[in-house]
């Protein structure tokens, strides 16, 4: 029978673009499988990016990272979607449908070819999240220098509210970034995008915007209307001076639809500006003799003088509209006429009219009214009269307005009568206090009863007023007519409110509403076609502001309706974006500053005149104010990205995409976060300065962070000489923290205390903690290095609280001593070693997906299947499953990946693509002909290298044929055009001058092989990061230099040759070494993706170390399991096993190895294409604590065989275990990482048959990491009793006769000894390397460790790598491990061998050593240099290199004694002529 | 004939996997330096050669500077620790040859020790500033003068 094989589709997504996401998507892309790599941050890269150094090793976690990272972003296969999440899964296993939302970037990012210029022109600082708010970040920036994607992003998290509450939606964020930046010019400009009256509403606005002002929950709002006057008197200023011409005067086409405006004030002015902008005919009618309308007649000009006016007015009339003056709609002209001639209409004629009191005495002489007056008080010509003696009845701005005018028009006595108390005066605050400066009267709570005198006004007789509004807050006020009071006055002014011109209104003939016209408030559409209104002659009396934004509105709507389109959709006002108030900067951690403010004429100085008495900022005010900006909506949209991006990649429009992908299986790698510290308020995280997390302070160590690698204290920038860690910050501990153990941060710390005491000298560092839980490869032995510095000091207390000292600001703790009690000290900084946290936004949109989190909110797993999630198909890798550090992380990582692939096998290589490439032409026996093509990148080279003359310089250097220099040399036209050139003027060797190789040779690579030349043709002279950017203050210099690294690139150029690597073909099948649980689950992993396995065991049975275990600490049957594994891998047709088998000799190389084994006294030869070392390891036997000789002393071990196979035979027994038995000690200086869960789990299962046994564990450190920690809690809820001992003073056993009695110990807990009376003591002596680990090792040629483990080939990112290509490791012989590590450890050797098997033939070698056999003197100095074992001896006892094993590092070349190895593409005479060139290019200079 | 002041010349051989890396991201923080220092990529210090260093001063460079990962860092696992025992005896013979040792200098330096690689630049700058140019560099220009001793020294050669 033939089975049909499902179609699957052959890729799969992985989110999550850590190291964790990054590893699985390079395996499964290696091994034929397209890769959708999904990541919610805009780049890759994840926890590991942050971090500066990595324990055990000490190394640069950059260095290590980044190269991975590029290889992600260069492979073919994997697609990298960044700021994406997972959405929607849809489907089964082998063919799903997901659905992926990517939020904009606002970069094109095919576009960007990330020259940088963007970041440094945006205005916009925020705090930085890459360096955890230590330092800022620009709104548009790449997130770290490295990062990949290496394009920017934008961060935007909406609108600010002072442009959202800005009636005319003005950029106010945008305008104050300019400001801050001296972009005056540019600033008004973008004022007047949305107004453009930006020097008027700089005067005279009422700034509802500064109400809104997030910076007034720190100090005070910002001055934003003082700045918005600062910028535009800048702008005048340079009108006058002539450094700025006014626009030219622009006219209507004559075919442009025509619009007539009645009324020129602020709302006319704006619509016809506007309108006038979008090409239409727009003519004002204004029936004064100058336009402004209520800027004009009603403003003073003390607040706004007439030139600004004027200015502004003018700048609209440039834009071509018309305006005519004195003429009155209805008396000069009808309105059916102007509807004729016009094809649309718009009336804002405004609110000119007076509202009368309506008592008696209204009519005599010297009753005058305030809109009138200050019309009068505003024209040149006849000024109103002014008694000595005068009232103004009124309590809002007008009225403030008119008291003001007739002071400067000769009044000697001006009394302010409102009805209103002072603060419920409409009258703007500084108003009413300039008035009250100025020496008027205000008596508030009156009314008006009436108005005394016989024919002219003598006195007003006022009433009190009781209350001005109703319990509905309307206006409605009541008086107390019998408390009355005459005044003696000579005039009286009404300034109560103004109304339309009822002659106008019944003039037009449209509808009336409360005496203004009707219109639709969002449209401004009257009910009459093509007629709209809009300012206060619609909406009544408002604001400048109101009258803009009425204006604008109009305008939009007339375009539309001229144009006839909807009036709805997609208006201005919907792309608003407000953002929820918890997204505002909390202000806690911003250092008040006071608000500037303006100087003003002085009372004196003002009161008799017009002149205007605010003064403009000065510039140190203004820059100063703007700084003071809080940045709420982070990019504030001011478009400097855009104008100086020239390819045109800043996209602000972007929006939200939904992807459609089929794949067919996922991985979810979506990683952890850091627990919040603000959580634990004790601490003072963001309270106290000098408190910081440990992310923060990993970017304080990394000299590429914000404080350069120093460590200094933020309070006072001094050194840090004392320095605390506080761990299990959030950890070990229930709300609010974590139950579970991070595993990391022990290491962490111990790393951070290592490496901070190289950077500072002297320094004393403290760590308190509860258990230093080292359970990792080596982490013991670093640990104990650490522990053994002096200025290290590891305390076991867990502080309670921190204490800043005032004055000092120093750190003071108060904590528990063991040894000391209670003990005080002072710390510099202090560093919170947070734990891991689950990510919330992914723990809930997995849940969504239909996949099951735990109670810790992790993806739920099973021990024994810790890859698997509870649906089919979706795969889980790294601390998503479970915290843990990043060796585990990439080794799940790549067990994922074995999973997706051994599900989609049948799919392998159907979705990849591969590249074609012409023939490449042989170039050997021409003489050298150099292209060269020298790089502007924008500004950012030429900015500083004059480029021009580095052609110039270059173009007769030997054996140049072509040299030019171009914008963005990467750019897709400047590929093609190196192709045509190549072409054209038969280049053979190309040399370009940019950027770094590190990022640009392999795209220039590229091109050349597209071309038909050899890509080791190409070399590129970096005159970017290494001469423009570090010289951009020496331009010449850097001209200079760069000519010269110009010339040393052509003459290395002049002696690169083509190189070809070989081709070595791959036998698909794999060797495994052992036969235990890791060794069956890879050879399992590799033949369920179709491989060939053959397997060796040693023994005469599967399953290694698993017959000495019966079940997992969660309680798991290990039975079936064992069981079960052994039945699958024993009749799987792909595989096969040879038990009682003996390795005898190992030979070959990658793709080819050779093994030769005796089973039964008979040889057999394998040939195999990769090789898994699967050895695993044993239990460590002991002597230690009377085993062997006094009876009841057993091990842990055995004390499991005996609980399961016999039980407890005696209830209400004493047990004793003591930990780390022969562990942890100079002779075996590890951790044996498994022994405290196990001690754990015997606890617990003798406790839970006799809940009466008492329990001792005698230990050093609690090592049950990760969710294992829940069980030592339960350990201890159920009566288990732990004890540290000392170690330097070690328990002691005595027994009578043979028979064991007490157990006697110290701890250091305890002041007394303690003396246990016990029946049962379990020694836990952990695990022990195979002492036939060294015969393989010799044989393979791999190294072991100093406790006899196997030493892979990169202890971060390549655990189940050897140095040696084509060698695996897996399990125990790696290193002690727990089952669900074996598993995933075994099942990434699977995948890493998968990147080879899944290959028919390996290119290999191009830039490898080549040994000339002629000069050889057979000393064999580079077998013993090579760190990879590729030299070897021939058979004419000559050196020769194997290029399948060859790095291509050199080492060997420069050891040779003779001369006689070369290293491909970097000769001797390669670095020779460099350096020769360097030093002519001298000598002709000083000639 | 030269009244310039003395800029050194500095050749820094970076490897590519660390050094080199840290002085792009120099370049990306916009940290400056002196622009006598011309850096060479090699793929590991473990490749440089002690004929290089002798070369780059008898063609004059007034320094050498090599630059590879950290200790126990090396990408190539201990390229960096054949490169240290060689720059360690090129200077003994150096000085022996008459040249100060602190011409050539070993460092090592990660791919984010940006401001560490420049403040070794400007330190080195700085010492061979105060040692001044380059002897033989001198002779080969024939600048005479106080440098005459290194001329004889030349010429005796």
């Amino acid at each position: 029978m033939k089975i049909e094989k499902k179609k699957m589709t052959g890729a799969v997504l992985v989110e999550g673009g850590g190291i964790a996401g990054v590893q699985a998507s390079l395996d499964l892309a290696n091994s034929g499988y397209k890769v959708y790599l999904v990541n919610r941050s805009a780049t890759i890269g994840g926890m590991m990016a942050h971090l500066d150094k990595t324990f055990p090793t000490g190394d640069c976690a950059t260095c290590v990272i980044s190269p991975k990272l590029v290889e992600c972003a260069r492979n073919l296969n994997i697609e990298i979607l960044t700021l994406s999440e997972l959405e929607k899964i849809e489907g089964e296993p082998g063919n799903f449908k997901v659905t992926i939302k990517k939020s904009p970037r606002y970069i094109n990012e095919k576009i960007c070819n990330d020259c940088g210029e963007c970041t440094t022109a945006c205005p916009v600082e925020v705090n930085d999240k890459f360096n955890r708010d230590l330092g800022t970040r620009k709104a548009i920036q790449k997130y770290y220098a490295q990062a990949i994607p290496n394009k920017p992003n934008i961060l935007k998290l909406g609108h600010a509210p002072c442009k959202t509450k800005c009636p005319a939606n003005i950029n106010v964020q945008g305008y104050i970034q300019l400001i801050k930046k001296k972009e005056y010019v540019k600033a008004v400009n973008l004022i007047r995008e949305r107004n453009p009256f930006a020097a008027i509403c700089g005067r005279v606005c009422p700034a509802p915007c500064e109400m809104a002002c997030t910076r007034s929950k720190v100090d005070s709002p910002l001055a934003i209307r003082q700045l918005k006057r600062f910028a535009s008197d800048q702008e005048i200023k340079l009108y006058k001076s002539g450094a700025l011409k006014l626009p030219e005067q622009k006219n209507p086409s004559a075919d442009a639809k025509k619009i007539a405006v009645i009324g020129g004030g602020p709302a006319g002015l704006t619509a016809a500006c506007d309108l006038a902008d979008r090409g239409f005919a727009v003519t004002i009618y204004e029936s004064r003799d100058s336009a402004g309308g209520m800027l004009y007649c009603g403003i003073p000009r003390y607040r706004l003088p007439k030139d600004i006016l004027d200015y502004e007015i003018e700048l609209i009339k440039r834009k071509g509209v018309r305006i005519v003056l004195n003429c009155s709609i209805g008396k000069d002209k009808t309105f059916s006429d102007l509807k004729k001639e016009s094809d649309a209409v718009f009336i804002s004629a405004g609110a000119h009219v007076s509202r009368k009191l309506g008592i008696s005495g209204e009519d005599k002489k010297g009753v005058n009214y305030g809109v009138e007056f200050l019309r009068q008080a505003s024209s040149e010509k006849n000024k109103p009269l002014v008694k000595e003696n005068l009232v103004v009845i009124g309590g809002g701005n007008v009225a403030v307005d008119v008291a003001r005018t007739a002071l400067r028009l000769g009044a000697k006595k001006v009394e302010l009568v409102s009805l209103e108390q002072r603060n419920e005066m409409p009258a703007y605050k500084e108003e009413i206090e300039a008035t009250l400066a100025e020496g008027i009267v205000l008596r508030n709570g009156w009314g008006p009863k009436q108005i005394l005198g016989n024919g002219s006004v003598v006195g007003i007789e006022l009433k009190q007023c009781t209350s001005v509004f109703d319990i509905n807050g309307k206006f409605k006020p009541s008086y107390d007519e019998n408390n009355t009071v005459k005044i003696n006055i000579d005039q009286v002014i009404v300034a109560i409110g103004q109304m339309v011109d009822g002659d106008l209104t019944r003039h037009i003939g449209i509808d009336i509403e409360r005496g203004c016209f009707k219109i639709n408030p969002f449209t401004l559409e009257t009910p009459a076609a093509g007629i709209f209104a809009g300012g206060d002659n619609a909406s009544g009396p408002g604001s400048v502001i109101e009258a803009v934004t009425a204006g604008k509105r109009a305008a939009e709507s007339i375009a539309r309706y001229l144009n006839n389109e909807d009036m709805l959709p997609n208006r201005f006002e919907h792309s608003l974006k407000p953002f929820p108030e918890e997204m505002l900067p909390s202000e806690k951690n911003v250092a008040k500053k006071k608000r500037a403010s303006a100087d003003e004429l002085n009372v004196e100085n003002r009161i008799h005149n017009f002149n205007e008495i605010e003064y403009s900022f000065s510039e140190n005010d203004a820059i100063s104010e703007a700084e003071r900006c809080l940045n709420c909506a982070q990019c504030s949209e001011c478009m400097e990205c855009v104008s100086v991006c020239e390819k045109k990649a800043v996209e602000h429009g972007m929006s939200e995409q939904k992807i459609e992908l089929e794949v067919g299986a996922v991985i979810l790698a979506t990683g952890f976060d850091e627990y919040n510290a603000e959580k634990k308020g004790e601490f003072g995280f963001k309270r106290y300065d000098n408190v910081l997390t440990s992310v923060q302070f990993e970017r304080m160590l990394s000299a590429a962070g914000p404080y350069q690698g120093h460590l200094l204290r933020k309070d006072n920038g001094k050194e840090a000489k004392r320095i605390a860690w506080i761990q299990c910050v959030g950890s070990r501990e229930s709300k609010p923290g974590n139950e579970y153990c991070s595993s990391i941060c022990c290491m962490a710390t111990t790393k951070q205390a290592m490496i901070a005491s190289e950077h500072v000298n002297g320094l004393q560092s403290t760590i308190f903690n509860m258990d230093i839980r080292a359970h990792g490869k080596d982490f013991d032995q670093y640990y104990e290095r650490a522990r053994a510095m002096k200025n290290i000091e590891y305390v076991k207390s867990m502080p309670s609280r921190i204490i800043q000292i005032p004055g000092s600001n120093d750190l003071r703790m108060v904590y528990f001593d063991p040894v000391k009690g209670y003990t005080e000290k002072d710390f510099d900084i202090i560093v919170l070693a947070v734990g891991i946290d689950p990510k919330i936004s992914v723990t809930e949109s997995v849940r969504k997906l239909g996949i099951e989190i735990n109670e810790f909110g992790f993806c739920k797993t099973d021990r024994l299947a810790p890859l698997v999630t509870s649906k089919p198909g979706i795969f889980v890798g790294g601390a998503f499953q479970e915290p843990k550090d990043i060796p585990e992380t990439v080794m799940q990582a790549s067990a994922a990946a074995a999973m997706a692939m051994e599900l989609l096998s049948p799919a392998q290589n159907t979705l990849i693509t591969s590249k074609e490439y012409p023939y490449e032409h042989d170039v050997t026996d021409e003489s050298p002909r150099i292209g060269v093509f020298i790089c502007h990148c924008g500004m950012n080279i030429a900015g500083t290298v004059d480029v021009e003359k580095v052609t110039e310089s270059i173009k007769n250097q030997r054996g140049v044929v072509f040299a030019s220099h171009t914008m963005y040399t990467c750019s897709d036209a400047s590929l093609s055009n190196i192709k045509e050139q190549i072409i054209k003027n038969r280049l053979n060797r190309v040399v370009v001058a940019s950027c770094t190789p590190r990022t640009h040779e392999p795209i220039f690579r590229e091109t050349l092989r597209e071309a038909g030349l050899n890509q080791y043709l190409f070399e590129l002279a970096n005159i970017r990061d290494q001469c423009s950017w570090v010289h951009s203050s020496e331009p010449e210099n850097a001209t200079d230099k760069a000519i010269e690294l110009v010339k040393m690139s052509i003459a290395r150029a002049f002696r690169l040759s083509s190189l070809e690597g070989e081709k070595i073909p791959i036998h698909q099948n794999a060797v495994i070494i052992g036969g235990g649980v890791s060794g069956m689950f890879a050879a399992l992993s590799l033949a369920e993706q179709g491989y060939d396995v053959d397997l060796i065991e040693r023994s005469s049975q599967l399953g290694g170390n698993l017959a000495l275990v019966n079940s997992t600490l969660e309680n798991e049957n290990l039975n079936k399991f064992k069981a079960d594994l052994i039945e699958k891998f024993s009749t799987h047709r792909n595989i096969d096993f040879y038990l009682n088998s003996t390795i005898e000799s190992v030979s070959g190389h990658i793709g080819e190895f050779k093994i030769n084994i005796t089973k039964d006294g008979k040889l057999k030869e394998f040939i195999c294409g990769v090789i898994i070392i699967a050895t695993g390891a044993r239990p460590a036997e002991t002597k230690e604590y009377s085993y062997g000789t006094v009876k009841n002393v057993i091990t842990q071990t055995e004390l499991e065989e005996f609980l399961s196979s016999k039980g407890i035979e005696k209830k209400g027994q004493t047990y004793v275990m003591i930990q780390c038995v022969g562990s942890r000690n100079a002779e075996n200086p590890y951790c044996s990482r498994i022994c405290c869960s196990m001690a754990v789990k015997n606890a617990l299962k003798i406790k839970k048959e006799d809940p009466t046994a008492n329990i001792y564990v005698l230990y050093r450190d609690i090592r049950t990491y990760g969710f294992r920690e829940v069980y030592y809690k339960q350990a201890r809820e159920a009566g288990v009793v732990f004890i540290r001992y000392d170690e330097n003073n070690l328990p002691i056993v005595s027994d009578m006769n043979g028979i064991l009695s007490s157990v006697k110990m110290e701890s250091l807990d305890f002041p007394e000894s303690i003396v246990i009376e016990a029946d049962h003591l379990i020694l836990s002596t952990g695990i022990k390397a195979e002492k036939e680990n060294k015969r393989i090792s010799d044989m393979l040629k791999v190294p072991l460790n100093a406790n006899g483990f196997y030493v892979e080939a990169h202890m971060k990112l390549r655990p189940v790598d050897f140095a040696t290509e084509g060698l695996f490791l897996c399990g125990l012989a790696h290193s002690p491990k727990m089952i669900d590590e074996n598993i995933s450890q075994a099942k990434a050797a699977a995948a890493r061998a998968a990147t080879i098997l899944s290959k028919t033939y390996l290119e290999v070698g191009a830039q490898v050593s080549i040994v000339n056999q002629d000069k050889c003197i057979s000393c064999m100095t580079c077998v013993k240099a090579c760190p990879y074992g590729a030299p070897s001896c021939n058979y004419n006892h000559k050196a020769e290199i194997e290029r399948a094993k060859c790095m291509g590092c050199g080492i060997c070349v420069s050891e040779c004694p003779a001369h006689a190895i070369q290293l491909n593409h970097f000769k001797s005479d390669h670095f020779k002529s460099m350096i020769d060139e360097l030093f002519n290019v001298e000598e002709t200079v000083q000639e | 004939m030269n009244d310039k002041v003395f800029e050194p010349k500095i050749i820094a051989f970076c490897c590519h996997f660390c050094a080199y890396a840290s002085a792009d991201l120099a370049g990306s923080m916009r940290l400056q330096y002196p622009s006598g220092v011309r850096i060479i990529r090699t793929p590991c210090t473990g490749r440089l050669e002690v004929e290089f260093y002798m070369r780059a001063f008898e063609n004059g460079a007034d320094g050498v500077l090599v630059a590879g990962c950290l200790e126990g860092g090396c990408h190539f696992i201990d390229g960096n620790l054949f490169a240290k025992k060689r720059v360690n005896s090129t200077r003994n013979i150096l000085e022996e040859s008459g040249i100060e040792k602190e011409r050539l200098r070993m460092v090592n330096i990660s791919a984010a020790m940006a401001t560490n690689l420049v403040t070794v630049i400007n330190d080195m700058v700085n010492t061979i500033k105060e040692l001044g140019p380059n002897p033989i560099r001198k002779s080969i220009d024939g600048s005479g003068g106080e440098y005459k001793e290194f001329e004889t020294l030349n010429s005796q050669k």
